[in-house]
């Protein structure tokens, strides 16, 4: 230990000096890479300022973004760190880009293209994949009014007397966590045949598609009137009368919704890639999660050809680094019996799990009634259960732990392949204190490992050296390449009540524990060492208010972060926080918390526990749901847009 | 909508315009003064107004210079004099629990024991509960004494506030607690987390044990009150809640531990679906229950009382069914002109019989065809004693003004009784919708009677939607109505009278600029008024796209002269939104549930005396939509009514 501590030390005091200790105005500002090797390999895991430089303020312009999380108002304008306009871009901070939706920071663009085939059966694609209709039909483009635009196939709503046609793409978009750009064009054949019919495209959650369309937004041609409408779900929010010619009743529209929940409606004039003119309509609307695309629409008649039509719907999905979970979570492991704790979720293997594997490459382990269990992920939809015979809580874990223990939460982390096992534990009656063991996984997929040796005691409150420390609990471990050493995070409980999370030592791979010299600064500007949020911070409304507990640390794109959870009389929510690229200074992304208890069934009065892992395109927040009898697995989605 | 003799609302009037949250003024000692607890009220004043002098809320005068008198000044908000009656049960004595759950209405038939002096409380060997049966309606205000002392033989107790209790729980989720443990410590609780308390008054030190500030040596508890308020903090509602123990310290000297201005989130206690069937989410309340284990305590008196005071922010459901289309029919079918859906209901209490009447509008096709193609769309009427059991009008139904028949488009209607009917719609109109009146639905059916087309969309760029009467003096009406120009959607009033003849003056289209975040959001509205010395005191409510999503219902007050010359300036509730987006979702699982309009009514002199609200919900499901009424109820106190 005396030969690493030195030199974890010095790296990580290089890493705080060179970036936010001290008033950032003092020193001179770094251009991009003109750094040392050190620090810029640690940006490397926590942050980086990869990128141009756009004129910026004095206080984003400090070269690496430090100056964006110091807990400073470096140039002096009343606006501290994040504030700042322009430390909101990835290219400055991408810590500040964190929650946020700010244009700069939302970068990831995927495209969806539905592209059409009129060789008969006219048929539309998107990518390798035939699309479906249900209650409409695919025509081919030469039997419909282009205004000389080509189009290979469109899709017609011709159904029955009462019910709508539609075609859903096959995957789900996140409005809330990006800008989503959905564009089609809309055709209105104007013959003389009986009753108009109508045809559009929009957004719509996963029950709104049906027999009946019910939109949460979306553009609509109505033959009746001949006019272009807006719609939120069955409600006609604005409509426009179409011109005249064929050209009028063939145009494309787009539909732009901000993470916000605004939204715009813009006509495309034909031969045009940008819309000319402003929007036609502005308006706002809620997903609750993340939604499907659809053409849709109503035609009665079904003996004639399509009197409405929509093609060339194309998708535009532009993330940003926001984690907006599905407000509809669901227990994935309800298990009457069985109440829940703690629970670890892990990569089965390192370095990629595999995530589109079936089963995918995860595993957990549950804490319940004091014991141990091993599950698996089960499959794509999340759900958690023992691999083996399809029974969860089937596969206990047993430790050899000589002694009474209790053991009251877990963590795993992975570093060089290996699995460490992160316990808070009472051991024959003393203060709850972290313990670390191993896991050592199967070999064999599906089937539970095995726990190492008898716990080792690595973090008590001692160690802190904090006045009225208590006891430590919830730990939390993030394995640091460039320091090769786990960084653990756990609760912290005082005799006065107040609870904090905090980081506890840094721990090498031979046992070897080295105190954290990282140091962090509430906002009024109180330097301690190692604390990330107290719930002695908050205003009395807050949702973290009483207690904070459970922290999580992960990292996405370099950038750590933490989600926690905070207390307020009896709820339970889970709030995020965000770390500074010298993991020294953390900062709340938000002020509400990202997920509230939903008063209503498992966890009708708390959410806490947060276990968010990233597989298959989906962030997929794992939690502990409670109705104030039991706690089980909850489970969040949000899907995450990848090129 | 309510039209005569309307309750002052008095919360609602008094916590307008002063933007000052309150803390709330009074009064420990106009509950329960034989207690001797006077003084301690004067501590609760305002906290954020800046003001010397509070307001004391039932001496007709401007105690604190802000122009606002008594009850409606929101630093009343809340108080015993601006509230209607307040509810006392006591419970006296003896009475033992033995070691099981009982409901506190039972328990005085449970005893079996008693002593000098007062009530043995015996949970037996097994930690049992005493639970007040209904869940209190705290949030509209509380006040629990207790009168204890502690026994030679061990065993502890608590008063435990709970927002739930689930099957299999040792007890209530304490979102306060005050607990006696069987070693003679006090504490006070949240969520099971003792919470420092401040030094006793009088001459008593190291009480604390081993120099814990969150447990006293309280050898000896006599009395234990808690008092919940409510109040607003950072725009939300909240219970301020107040603590008072007193009793024999360590040492042997007597005192009191205050403990003052903990918040409770509102939203925290209410609403929660913890599996139990007799849950408080139906109502908006929580449980109170004393906890323990043993016989240690005698119990002399256990008094709890609750307030009716108007808490804006509060709505339940007192038992009042959803209506669904088949309900507005005394035969249970659907009436025909309306069996693709029914929307936009108004609600109001009157007529030449007293009774509740309920106007609609209602579509032959589905309501959700209208994204495609216009409906055809009538509108109804139908009445009930009762808010239960509710018959069409043979008036129903009303077709508009042009013979009722083909593709008209009337809905939106808005009812008013002012000596007569009086009804606003909308009707499609080329350039967008256009406002009329009329004196009633028509007595052929299919047509109204006097219509007289009052506002023309093409005539001002506005299209009026979703208008609302409101009463002024004599022939006077003011309508509220939503002007849809362009992509925005603001809320328009303008001044009419009865006389058919004379053109409506418009005062505003955009009554709300002040507020920048929803004026221009508007989805809805519903108005009640009352008139007390020629002034006309306006609540409006508006339903609003709301600025972080969803939707919401905001609450905004006013005052105009009774003439109708001069329009009120409307000013916010200090708690808004009153509904909040979650709120909104009434109770729906489904994702696809919207509302859509809503009505707000009040029954003046009989029954309850509540505010009656319907929101219009549509609710999506596989097999179609469903088109609904959900109730929700709020109290409406009596105490500025100037009928009583």
């Amino acid at each position: 230990m005396r030969d690493v501590l030195p030199v974890v030390l010095a790296v990580l005091a290089l890493v705080a000096g060179s970036s936010s200790l001290g008033c950032a105005e003092s020193r001179d500002p770094l251009p991009p890479g003109s750094r040392d090797a050190d620090t810029g390999a640690i940006d490397a895991i926590f942050g980086s300022d990869a990128g141009a430089t756009p004129p910026r303020s004095a206080e984003a312009s400090m070269g690496d973004g430090a100056a964006c999380l110091d807990f400073e108002d470096n140039d002096l304008n009343g606006l501290m760190d994040c504030e700042e306009q322009d430390c909101r871009s990835s290219a400055v901070s991408a810590s500040c880009c964190v929650g946020r939706t700010d244009e700069a920071c939302c970068t990831t663009e995927r495209v969806d293209e539905v592209t059409g085939s009129g060789a008969a059966p006219a048929t539309l694609h998107l990518r390798d994949q035939t699309l479906t209709t249900m209650g409409g039909t695919v025509y081919p483009g030469a039997i419909l009014t282009t205004c000389d635009v080509r189009v290979d196939a469109a899709f017609a709503p011709i159904g029955n007397d009462s019910l709508s046609g539609y075609l859903a793409l096959p995957s789900g978009y996140a409005p809330r966590s990006g800008y989503l750009t959905i564009e089609a064009r809309i055709g209105l054949e104007e013959r003389e045949v009986g009753e108009p019919a109508a045809a559009g495209f929009g957004i719509f959650s996963s029950d709104g598609l049906g027999p009946i369309a019910r939109p949460l937004v979306a553009v609509v041609v109505s033959g009746a009137g001949r006019e272009v409408r807006v719609v939120e779900g069955d409600r006609v929010v604005a409509s426009r009368a179409l011109g005249v010619g064929a050209c009028a009743s063939s145009m494309r529209y787009r539909l732009r919704l901000t993470p916000e929940g605004s939204y715009e409606v813009y006509a495309v004039s034909p031969g045009a890639e940008e819309p000319s003119a402003p929007p036609i309509f502005t308006g706002r609307t809620d997903p609750r999660a993340s939604v499907r695309v659809a053409m849709f629409g109503q035609q009665r008649n079904p003996d004639t050809a399509p009197l409405a039509w929509v093609s060339d719907l194309r998708v535009i999905e532009r993330g940003c680094d926001r984690l907006a979970p599905d407000r509809r979570p669901r227990a994935v492991l309800d298990e009457g019996a069985h109440d829940v704790t703690d629970l670890a979720i892990f990569p089965r293997f390192e370095p990629d799990p595999s995530p589109e594997a079936d089963p995918p490459g995860y595993e957990a382990l549950v804490l319940s009634d004091g014991h141990l269990y091993w599950m698996a992920i089960r499959s794509s939809d999340g759900g958690l259960a023992s691999a083996v015979s399809g029974v969860p809580f089937a596969n206990e874990l047993r430790l050899d732990w000589p002694g009474s223990v209790r053991i009251t939460g877990l963590a795993v982390a992975l570093s060089h392949g290996e699995h460490q096992v992160f316990l808070a534990a009472t051991v024959d009656g003393s203060g709850p204190a972290i313990y670390r063991t191993t896991y050592t996984p199967s070999m064999t997929a599906g089937q539970p490992g095995s726990l190492g040796a008898a716990p080792t005691r690595v973090a008590d409150e001692t160690m802190l050296g904090r006045e009225g420390a208590i006891s430590i609990d919830a730990p939390s471990a993030l394995f640091v390449p460039i320091v090769d050493r786990v960084v653990l995070v756990g609760r912290v409980r005082f005799s006065d009540g107040h609870s904090e999370l905090r980081i506890l030592p840094t721990l090498a791979m031979d046992g070897e524990i080295a105190a954290t010299p990282a140091v962090g600064r509430d906002p009024a500007g109180v330097t301690t060492q190692g604390l990330l949020r107290a719930n002695a911070w908050s205003t009395e409304t807050a949702f973290d208010r009483d207690e904070v507990s459970d922290p999580q640390l992960f990292e996405v794109n370099g950038v750590v972060r933490v989600l926690y959870a905070g207390r307020r009389g009896t709820r339970w929510s889970i709030g995020e926080i965000v770390a500074s690229p010298d993991f020294t200074h953390f900062i709340p992304v938000d002020a509400e918390p990202l997920l509230a208890p939903s008063g209503d069934g498992f966890d009708a009065l708390g959410v806490r526990a947060p276990r968010r892992v990233r597989r298959g395109g989906v962030d997929w927040l794992y939690f502990l749901g409670t109705d104030g009898t039991t706690q089980r697995v909850g489970l969040a989605t949000q899907p995450v847009v990848s090129p | 909508m309510g039209h005569r003799s309307l309750a002052a609302l008095a919360a609602v009037l008094s916590a307008l315009s002063g933007g000052c949250s309150l803390i709330w003024t009074p009064a420990i000692d106009d509950v329960d003064a034989s207690h001797g607890d006077a003084g301690v009220a004067d501590a609760w004043v305002a906290s954020d107004t800046g003001i010397s002098r509070p307001e004391l809320c039932a001496n007709g005068l401007d105690d604190d210079g802000d122009d606002l008198v008594d009850c409606r000044d929101p630093d009343c908000f809340g108080a015993a004099d601006c509230c209607s009656d307040t509810e006392g049960r006591a419970l006296v004595g003896p009475f033992t629990v033995s070691g099981y759950e009982a409901d506190w209405d039972h328990a005085i038939d449970l005893y079996v024991a008693s002593e000098a002096g007062g009530a043995v409380l015996d949970f037996g060997s097994r930690y049992g509960w005493l639970r007040r049966r209904a869940c209190a309606p705290l949030a509209t205000g509380a006040t629990f004494s207790l009168e204890l002392a502690r026994r030679t033989v061990p065993g502890d107790l608590s008063l435990v506030l709970s927002p739930a209790r689930s099957p299999g729980a040792t007890g209530f989720l304490d979102e306060l607690a005050v607990r006696f443990d069987r070693d003679g410590l006090f504490s006070v609780t949240r969520a099971g987390t003792p919470i420092p308390l401040a030094t006793p008054s009088g001459a008593c030190s190291n009480v604390a044990r081993s120099g814990d500030p969150r447990r006293y040596i309280l050898a000896a508890p006599e009395r234990l009150v808690v008092e919940l308020r409510p109040a607003t903090s950072n725009g939300r509602a909240i219970l301020s809640a107040r603590i008072r123990v007193s009793g024999s310290f360590d040492g042997g000297c007597t005192a009191v531990v205050p403990v003052d201005g903990l918040a409770l989130d509102v939203q925290d206690l209410v609403r929660t679906h913890d599996g139990n069937p007799d849950s408080c989410s139906e109502s908006p309340g929580l449980y109170v229950a004393l906890e323990g284990e043993g016989a240690g305590f005698r119990v002399d008196a256990v008094t709890a009382r609750t307030y009716e005071c108007a808490s804006p922010s509060i709505f339940g459901t007192d038992a009042l069914r959803v209506l669904q289309r088949e309900d507005l029919n005394a035969d249970g079918v659907a009436p025909g002109f309306a069996v693709g859906g029914v929307g936009a209901p108004s609600l109001d209490f009157g007529g030449d019989v007293y009774r509740w009447r309920l106007l609609f509008d209602g579509s032959l096709e589905d309501r959700s065809a209208e994204i495609f193609r216009p409906l055809t769309t009538r509108i109804g009427l139908s009445v009930s004693p009762n808010l239960s059991a509710w018959s069409m009008s043979p008036e129903s139904p009303g077709g508009g003004p042009v013979g009722g028949v083909g593709d008209v488009d009337v809905r939106e209607p808005s009812g008013l009784y002012a000596g007569s009917d009086e009804i606003a719609f909308v009707r499609r109109a080329d350039a967008g919708f256009d406002l009329y009146r009329a004196r009633t639905l028509g007595s052929t059916g299919g047509t109204f009677d006097n219509v007289t087309q009052r506002l023309v969309a093409s005539a001002s760029g506005c299209s009026y939607r979703e208008p609302a009467l409101a009463r002024a003096d004599g022939a006077n009406l003011w309508v509220f109505f939503r002007c849809d120009h362009g992509s925005s959607s603001t809320l328009g009033l303008a001044h009419d009278t009865e006389n058919a003849s004379e053109a409506p003056q418009i005062f505003s289209e955009d009554l709300l600029a002040p507020f920048p975040d929803i004026h221009d959001r508007v989805r809805a509205i519903d108005v009640l008024t009352r008139a007390k010395n020629d002034v006309r005191y306006f609540a409006v409510w508006v339903l609003v796209d709301a600025p972080s999503g969803g939707q919401a219902l905001y609450l905004f007050g006013g005052e105009a002269d009774d003439a109708g010359v001069t329009p009120p300036e409307l000013h916010a509730y200090a708690g808004n939104p009153v509904l909040t987006s979650r709120d909104l979702a009434l109770d729906c699982a489904e994702s696809d549930c919207a509302i859509t309009s809503f009505t707000v009514g009040q029954e003046p002199r009989t029954g309850p005396d509540r505010l009656v609200f319907y929101f219009a919900r549509s609710r999506a499901s596989s097999s179609g939509v469903t088109y609904e009424f959900v109730p929700r109820t709020q109290f409406a106190p009596r105490a500025l009514d100037d009928g009583r």
